[in-house]
């Protein structure tokens, strides 16, 4: 076999999978574009034979909650985001340059975080809120996510602080910098791209978590997407999988947009992470 | 004060103000909240019902384990979930990534699909999934019937004995991305001549992968490997919504088991006790994978 | 200069999160809080006499709130601190209300039956749902109102049992009797080949399994619970019997059990179920698909005319913490109890109205049919409210389920059940 014929094997094999892989989020965006009547037609027609905007139009005219989820989602995610990168990157700068007593146990400790079951957490902190009255808030969802978040956010960063030669450090402190500036001014900005791994990770995780969601947010006002979409099956009961498919497509476009742009930073991101965990 | 004393002090605090809002939502969040839930699983605690824990000791542990008959179902559902997902997972990303590494072009291309369902909720699969499954209006069953396997379709997720199994590939779907880019970052670690010098002596390309990628691309493996153990435990959100853990109990996981506990009962001792043991599972098979696949050089 | 600012700028965020959060809370509270859950607000239309309520009383703000997923203990939780979160609750049949009940949390709303809404004004069966015994064990009360009842009831497919031959004088023939088992799976194998499931029966979850359980037990003995009231009957033969007739539909194919809605829907919705065994105003719904009323008949199990059928209902109550106790007993009369509530929901939905009266004039469908719906109303039972039904249901649920599936022997599931539910209190909270 010649290597261009394999090539072509592999390729048309990849492709294929590819399309099998694909055919959910296909079909989804397919069904979001069908008409009810054509829903309930059986034996199903796989090829659409009408597709309209109506359930996109329900979902913009009628479904106001809808617009709700959407902004709690927004402002958790953006809040998360903008804290997890203060704190992992004061914090990356506390584990990657300076040496202190128990930092490797420290460390060690903050990424066994991500080995265990979350619920472990989430008992607690329910009773917690339940009593600062932290439940049905924006706070409520954002506290404990930053504190999720920020053992990804400390591990990519601390490997980005860690990775600033110290020519560098001590070239500024010869300048006069103090130890702030030397953070702020010098090493922050040699960072970025950490940085911007670290949000575009945080904003995926917080734009899609259901658990915590679902847990403490128990009244409808304050449901983010993922967990309002449930909801609103729930409230509709019946088989509108039309509906739901345009929500779904909506709920998704956002981070899908935001993930692709930022495909890089991402992969990137998530692979020094692990390595270095 | 000494100035050299001055000087230290003020040295511990700028560490303090860098670590600050780490150790706060640290130990706020994650540290606190673990040690209080290690404790209330040595009690009997009911939020409802009670004004305070009582310590029970291991008595809460020895009744789940030896007499609660729904522990037993979740486990035995958690083992037969985490086998098939473990392996599904793991291996299909890997031929995966083996095969788009061999492409050289578009590699990046491939790997942006493969991980776009990662960035999408897992409730949003799963309603996804219910709908491609739906016995009668869904995509799986039309297909099966259009290319004559009509005898086999049923209602997958309405069915006990194949409920679990649609998660597993629902799950496996959603999460077999990260594990490619892992193994994508690998495969592209191994020097080209490593691979020219195997084929230079012969080796066709099944013994390529056995000789020369999947040695090399072990540490990558291990990484992999824990992640998808870890997660072929943390099941909650599938479950949840798609079969709230029906049909009968037939879904019901250690980790879906552990929050009904919590969160419709409100029995927090109970529910700690299933997320401890939960815990424990995973972190024994973690290090006995570690322990296998780092020192069997 | 640096330093500082850092350092103020770090210490500031910290404090102002619980400010903010503060200020979260610091909302204005609207004069009363209705709760109920997303159905309700799908199927009734709540936000429309919550507005005409809020039209006669100027004074008075309404804020309608979507109820998530029940847990009874988590309201509990609140309401053992003193407060709550709403004052009216609109929704909640049996099983839910256990614990809420057993741990008497629930005003008493029996000074509301006089008027229009006096006792002999509901339909009986109904209003014995919300009939309760004291906790304390003085007497009885009416912790909860029924405002709409749901019979189970079997549903058939016009078109489907033409074909089937199964038609005869304008109406669907009557299912053979259970002891003779040959013809009634006949019946229903003779439905299957004119539609991919011949019978189903609507859903096994938790709470409809009582009903998919007991209805055919109670049609065929005239009782459901063991004799000693111990629970569902376990061991009659009319109880193996049912048990091993659904192994045995659902291993032929002839049934299919399923248990989401959704599964469900899907199969009565799209005309691929010949028969379909649920609540009436479940298997109405498909009318408002096809919007066709000839599209559908109503059957009874064989029997179940003499012994009745299974009846639940939804209910709306108070919790005692409430402060608007007073205000949401005018709210639960003018907007809950009014015609345009509960015939919108019958119209469009088919859940059965509380009043008798409201069968009358306002009715728009099945106006021929409410003679037959009502008469199996009336002679229909309401399920047991055992003290330990939560723990009750679940291991049911383990057995019974796993055992309509054709995955667990039906004397094995019984055994089951009795050895393991024989500690439970099975004392009745209902007012018997």
């Amino acid at each position: 076999m010649t290597s261009l014929n394999r090539q072509r094997l592999i390729l048309g094999v990849v492709v294929i999978i590819t399309v099998i892989f694909l055919t959910p989020l296909v079909w989804m965006f397919i069904t979001s574009l069908r008409p009810t009547q054509e829903l309930f037609s059986y034996p199903m027609n796989i090829i659409p034979k009408e597709l309209s905007l109506e359930n996109y139009n329900y979902v913009f005219i009628k479904m106001t909650s809808f617009f709700r989820y959407f902004i709690n989602s927004l402002v958790v995610t953006i809040s998360t985001v903008v804290l997890v990168i203060v704190s992992s990157a004061t914090g990356g700068y506390a584990f990657g340059v300076r040496k202190f007593k128990g930092q490797g146990l420290l460390f060690m400790g903050i990424i066994l975080v991500l080995t265990v079951p979350y619920i472990m957490y989430l008992i607690p902190i329910y009773m917690m809120e339940d009593w600062m009255g932290l439940r049905n808030s924006w706070f409520g969802l954002i506290l404990p996510y930053v504190a999720l978040n920020l053992p990804w956010g400390l591990l990519i960063m601390r490997g980005a602080f860690s990775t600033i030669p110290d020519d560098i450090r001590d070239a500024s402190i010869v300048d006069g910098c103090n130890e702030f500036q030397l953070w702020y001014r010098v090493m922050l900005p040699m960072t970025k791209p950490s940085l911007a791994a670290t949000s575009i990770i945080t904003f995926v995780f917080a734009w899609q978590e259901y658990l915590f969601a679902s847990t403490l947010m128990s009244k409808n006002k304050w449901q983010t997407l993922p967990v309002g979409i449930v909801w609103l099956r729930d409230e509709l009961q019946t088989l509108v999988y039309g509906r739901l498919g345009a929500m779904i497509v909506l709920a998704v476009i956002p981070v899908l947009v935001i993930f692709y742009v930022f495909r890089n930073f991402f992969i990137k991101g998530l692979r020094e992470g692990m390595l270095k965990g | 004060m000494s100035q050299e004393l001055k000087r230290k002090l003020w040295d511990k605090t700028k560490l303090f103000i860098f670590l600050l809002p780490t150790l706060v939502f640290i130990f706020g969040f994650i540290g606190f909240p673990i040690v209080f839930s290690g404790y209330l699983s040595f009690t009997s605690f009911n939020y409802a019902k009670d004004a305070l824990p009582t310590f029970i000791g291991l008595q809460g542990y020895a009744d789940m384990i030896l007499h609660d008959s729904l522990f037993h179902t979740a486990l035995l559902n958690q083992i037969k979930f985490a086998i098939p997902y473990f392996f599904i997972t793991f291996f299909a990303s890997l031929i995966l990534a083996i095969l788009i590494n061999e492409l050289k072009r578009w590699v990046t291309l491939f790997q942006t699909i493969y991980y776009m369902p990662m960035i999408i909720s897992m409730s949003l699969v799963g309603i996804t999934f219910s709908w491609i499954m739906n016995p009668n209006l869904g995509l799986f069953n039309r297909v099966l019937q259009l290319v004559g396997l009509g005898s086999l379709t049923r209602n997958w997720f309405g069915d006990p004995s194949t409920a679990l199994y649609g998660l597993v590939i629902a799950r496996s779907w959603k999460m077999m991305g990260f594990t490619l880019v892992v193994f994508l970052g690998g495969l592209a670690s191994i020097p080209g001549d490593l691979r020219e010098a195997a084929r230079i002596d012969g080796a066709n390309f099944w013994q390529e992968v056995v000789y020369v990628i999947l040695p090399n691309l072990k540490p990558y493996l291990l990484i992999g490997g824990i992640w998808v153990l870890i997660n072929s435990f943390k099941v909650f959100v599938l479950p949840q919504v798609v079969t709230e853990g029906g049909p009968g109990f037939a879904t019901l996981t250690l980790y879906y088991y552990s929050w009904k506990l919590a969160f419709e009962r409100l029995s927090m001792g109970a529910a700690s006790q299933v997320a401890y043991i939960t815990a424990f599972i995973i972190l024994a098979l973690a290090a006995v994978m570690n322990y296998f696949l780092s020192t069997s050089d | 200069m640096e330093r500082k600012s850092v350092a103020i700028v770090l210490v500031l965020a910290i404090t102002i999160t619980p400010l903010f959060v503060l200020g979260w809370q610091a909302q204005a509270e609207k004069n009363l809080r209705v709760y109920a859950p997303p159905w309700i607000h799908k199927k009734f239309p709540l936000a429309e006499v919550t507005k005409d309520f809020e039209e006669n009383h100027p004074n008075i703000n309404v804020n309608l709130e979507k109820a998530g997923k029940w847990s009874a203990p988590k309201y509990i939780t609140e309401w053992k601190g003193g407060s709550t979160s709403f004052d009216v609750f609109v929704g909640g049949s049996g099983s839910m209300l256990g614990p809420v009940i057993s741990g008497n949390w629930l005003e008493p709303l029996g000074d509301m039956l006089h008027g229009t809404m006096a006792k002999d004004e509901f339909v009986g069966g109904f209003l014995a749902a919300g009939h309760y015994k004291k906790p304390n064990g003085d007497g009885t009360y009416y912790p909860a109102l029924p405002f709409m009842g749901e019979v189970a009831i079997v549903g058939v497919n016009t078109e489907i049992m033409k074909k089937s031959g199964l038609w005869e004088d304008g109406k669907p023939k009557p299912i053979p009797s259970f002891s003779n088992t040959e013809a009634f799976m006949n019946y229903f194998e003779k439905i299957k080949k004119n539609a991919p499931v011949g019978a189903h029966i609507q859903i096994w979850d938790r709470e409809f399994m009582q009903y998919n359980y007991a209805g055919p037990i109670l049609a065929m003995t005239g009782a459901f619970q063991e004799e000693n009231g111990k629970g569902f009957d376990i061991t009659s033969e009319a109880a193996h019997k049912w048990l091993g007739m659904l192994q045995e539909m659902n291993e032929k194919g002839v049934g299919e059990w399923v248990t989401t809605d959704a599964a469900g829907y899907s199969k009565w919705k799209t005309g691929a179920s010949g028969s379909f065994y649920a609540a009436q105003g479940h298997i109405m719904e498909l009318v408002s698909v096809t919007e066709d009323e000839s599209d559908i008949a109503y059957l009874g199990w064989p029997g179940s005319k003499e012994n009745g059928s299974i009846i639940w209902t939804h209910s709306v109550w108070v919790p005692k913490v409430s402060s608007k106790v007073q205000l949401a007993k005018q709210y639960i009369r003018e907007a809950i109890f009014s015609a345009k509530f509960q015939q919108w929901s019958f119209n469009n939905y088919g859940k059965l109205p509380v009043m008798e009266a409201y069968y009358g004039d306002g009715i728009t469908w099945f106006q021929d049919q409410m003679d037959t719906i009502l008469s199996i109303a009336n002679a229909s039972k309401p399920i047991p409210l055992y003290a330990d039904i939560d723990k009750y249901l679940d291991i049911m649920k383990k057995y019974l389920v796993d055992s309509a599936f054709g995955r667990m022997e039906v004397d094995k599931a019984l055994n089951k059940i009795k050895s393991e539910t024989e500690d439970l209190d099975f004392n009745n909270l209902r007012a018997e």
